[in-house]
């Protein structure tokens, strides 16, 4: 047997070191049967060692503005297919004056404005975002990105928030009704890596009901059995994570099934979403967007393709030069996203591709791709997420990369910029398999694509 | 130490006609303002083309110029193409006289300083309908230059750069001062415990 490795702490998951907030600033409007109802999810006996604390942060006129954004869902014009909605216009003229960006560019109509990617907010965020926001309210939100070292953003929590409403609308389209049961966890946020923030909240804006951020490694158990005891009795309505942990949740076999998993962060394969779908015998919703721009466009039911969502949103598929591309035509998906009042993002790359079809509430984004996620096998047998190598590269200043796992378990880096030595030393602690680091010039010697890459020989 | 864009000088030399360098800004090709292009390179070439003796890659490289904004970018672009050709380019390269002489370094620290330009004036507006933004802008190179343009005293240059859209500017500058007021203010807020602490998320996007 192997002997139990001590997991290096990775900057930022110092266990409850940035949980500062009373738990009245937590959920402001928490009743005192909610506040006691949480309280047991924090005890369960059978609980993860939680790792996090933080709350919904709404107050009651967030309550107000999610029941309007939500009547909003249902009554809005369908995206629009020739240029950007009206929604997006009536609010760029201001966009153009208050945005440090656009003031010292001085663009004054939406056809000459610039394509912005994702160096731009790394360089400087605050020349995104608007002067005259009230910045009180402000709390993190951390991408992982395709390059360089995690990205913070500005966020606002009712954006944080608009995901219950949203889920609500996409799942009844796909005709599940997702009532608000307080006998039953209404939405679990699952990981399966090393290190994770996992919390026990209220979702006060859904009557109170309760959910959960559960890491499924096993070492987030104080007891293993535990994870299957706590799961079944919490019973969740809802399963969010990335692909490759809902197979994993569906993998657990337990007794209890979801009334939908939502996935999202990296490419749900139709292979994943048929063995996540015969396993559990329950839909799943497929999620796109980037931690920037918040949810884009869900995939579900039987058409193909991913619907562009109800959102104040603007989506264009442009070439190299970042020119639009008529429909049908592949080529980088560019996002207008004006939710979060902190970062409204026009024309923003995501390095990810596809095509735009459909007119209406059909439109959509066929041929997505951009997120693929890889297991690595290590050397005692387990599986890591690419996530896992991703938080150790960015860790150790690595710009952009392609890791592969040949078919001996031997794993090749190719690196730009960052702490080689230290990087090695990460990865043969996390994999256990022989790893060599290579440095290359620029992203041009790791070829064409996505500047982050995986790949496995091991057909994982 | 003083910025020519916003301080006054104390002494210039006299350089190339204002017209003559309007008419340089005006003939810019469009690849000069496209957003792709990488600064610290082409500040090089065009201080090759100018004819001084070039700043090394690695001063270059040290300037940051790379790591610009696309606002600041574009207007570096700008500059670039304004000391490649006539007339800067020979009044740079045999020195305009008074004991001022240039090199690489001091053209291209000098174009880093024209680039904090866009703060004030909008670069769309560079070379736009305006010809008061023309004579702003060509003006502000000549500033970071040590120049004023042919046929001017020191005093009538001064007073034109203050008259030209001086009101302007200064909300301008007033704006970029409280943008960066704001820059601080949401480093601080980030970086403080209560954000870090975020707020629970439902999904995985």
């Amino acid at each position: 047997m192997s002997e139990r490795r001590t997991p290096d702490v990775l900057p930022g998951y110092e266990p409850l070191g940035a949980a500062v907030r009373t738990d009245d600033e937590r959920w402001p409007t928490a009743s005192p049967d909610g506040r006691r109802r949480l309280d047991g999810l924090r005890c369960h006996p059978s609980a993860p060692v939680w790792t996090h604390e933080c709350g919904d942060l709404l107050t009651p006129e967030d309550h107000a503005a999610l029941d309007a954004w939500t009547d909003g869902l249902a009554t809005d014009p369908p995206a629009g297919d020739d240029g950007p909605p009206p929604a997006v216009l009536e609010r760029l003229d201001r966009l153009l004056a208050v945005v440090p960006f656009y003031r010292r560019l001085g663009v004054d109509r939406w056809e000459q404005l610039p394509t912005i990617s994702r160096a731009d907010l790394a360089r400087a965020v605050a020349d995104f975002v608007p002067v005259d926001a009230d910045l009180s309210r402000v709390v993190q939100g951390t991408s992982s990105g395709s390059t360089g070292s995690a990205l913070v953003i500005p966020w606002h929590p009712l954006d944080i928030a608009r995901d219950l409403p949203l889920l609500e609308h996409l799942l009844s389209r796909c005709g599940i009704t997702w009532p608000r049961d307080p006998s039953r966890l209404g939405l679990l946020n699952v990981v399966h890596q090393e290190q994770a923030f996992t919390y026990a909240s209220t979702m006060t804006w859904r009557d109170e009901q309760l959910m959960s951020r559960v890491n499924l490694h096993p070492s987030a158990w104080t007891d293993l059995d535990h994870r299957a005891a706590f799961l079944s009795e919490v019973n969740p309505q809802v399963v969010s994570g990335s692909a490759l942990t809902l197979m994993d949740y569906v993998d657990l076999g337990l007794p209890v099934t979801p009334l939908a998993f939502v996935s999202g962060a990296v490419d749900l394969s139709p292979a994943a979403r048929s063995y996540v779908e015969s396993r559990s015998g329950t839909t799943v919703l497929d999620l796109y967007g980037l931690r920037e721009t918040g949810p884009v466009a869900a995939a579900y039911g039987s058409r193909e393709g991913h619907h562009l969502l109800p959102r104040t949103i603007h989506v264009e598929v442009v070439d190299d030069a970042g020119r639009s591309l008529a429909d049908g035509s592949a080529g980088e998906i560019v996002v207008t996203s004006l939710e979060n009042p902190y970062l409204p993002l026009l024309r923003y790359r995501t390095g990810d591709r596809g095509a735009l079809t459909g007119a209406g509430r059909d439109r959509r984004i066929v041929g997505l791709e951009g997120r693929a996620a890889v297991r690595f096998v290590t050397g005692d047998g387990r599986t890591v997420q690419s996530v896992e190598l991703t938080q150790r590269l960015q860790q150790h200043g690595v710009r952009a990369w392609a890791v592969r796992q040949r078919a001996d378990g031997s794993v090749l880096a190719r690196c730009l910029g960052g702490n080689h030595p230290a990087l090695r030393e990460a990865f043969d602690r996390l994999l256990q398999q022989p790893v060599e680091v290579e440095p290359v010039s620029g992203p041009v010697a790791l070829g064409p694509g996505k500047p982050r890459r995986f790949a496995s020989e091991l057909g994982q | 130490m003083s910025d020519p864009l916003t301080d006054p000088l104390d002494h210039s030399v006299e350089g190339p006609d204002l017209q003559a360098m309007i008419g340089r800004l005006l003939a810019i090709p469009p690849d000069f303002l496209a957003g792709d292009v990488e600064a610290g390179p082409l500040v090089n070439d065009a201080v090759r083309l100018a004819g001084v003796r070039p700043a090394g890659d690695e001063a270059v490289r040290a300037r940051g110029l790379g790591e610009l904004a696309l606002p600041e970018r574009l207007a570096l672009q700008v500059g670039a193409w304004m000391v490649a050709g006539p007339p800067l380019a020979p009044l740079l390269r045999t020195a305009p006289g008074e004991g001022r002489s240039y090199d690489g370094e001091s053209v291209a620290s000098a174009l880093l300083s024209f680039a904090g330009l866009a703060d004030a004036v909008p670069v769309a507006r560079w070379t736009g309908e305006d010809p008061e933004r023309h004579e702003e802008v060509v003006r502000a190179l000549c500033r970071v230059l040590g120049l004023r343009p042919r046929g001017e005293t020191h005093g009538v240059a001064e007073d034109r750069w203050v008259a030209v859209g001086s009101a302007a500017r200064r909300a301008a500058l007033r704006a970029a001062a409280e943008e960066q007021r704001k820059a601080e203010e949401l480093a601080r807020r980030l970086a403080e415990k209560r954000a870090q602490e975020a707020a629970a998320q439902y999904t995985h996007v």
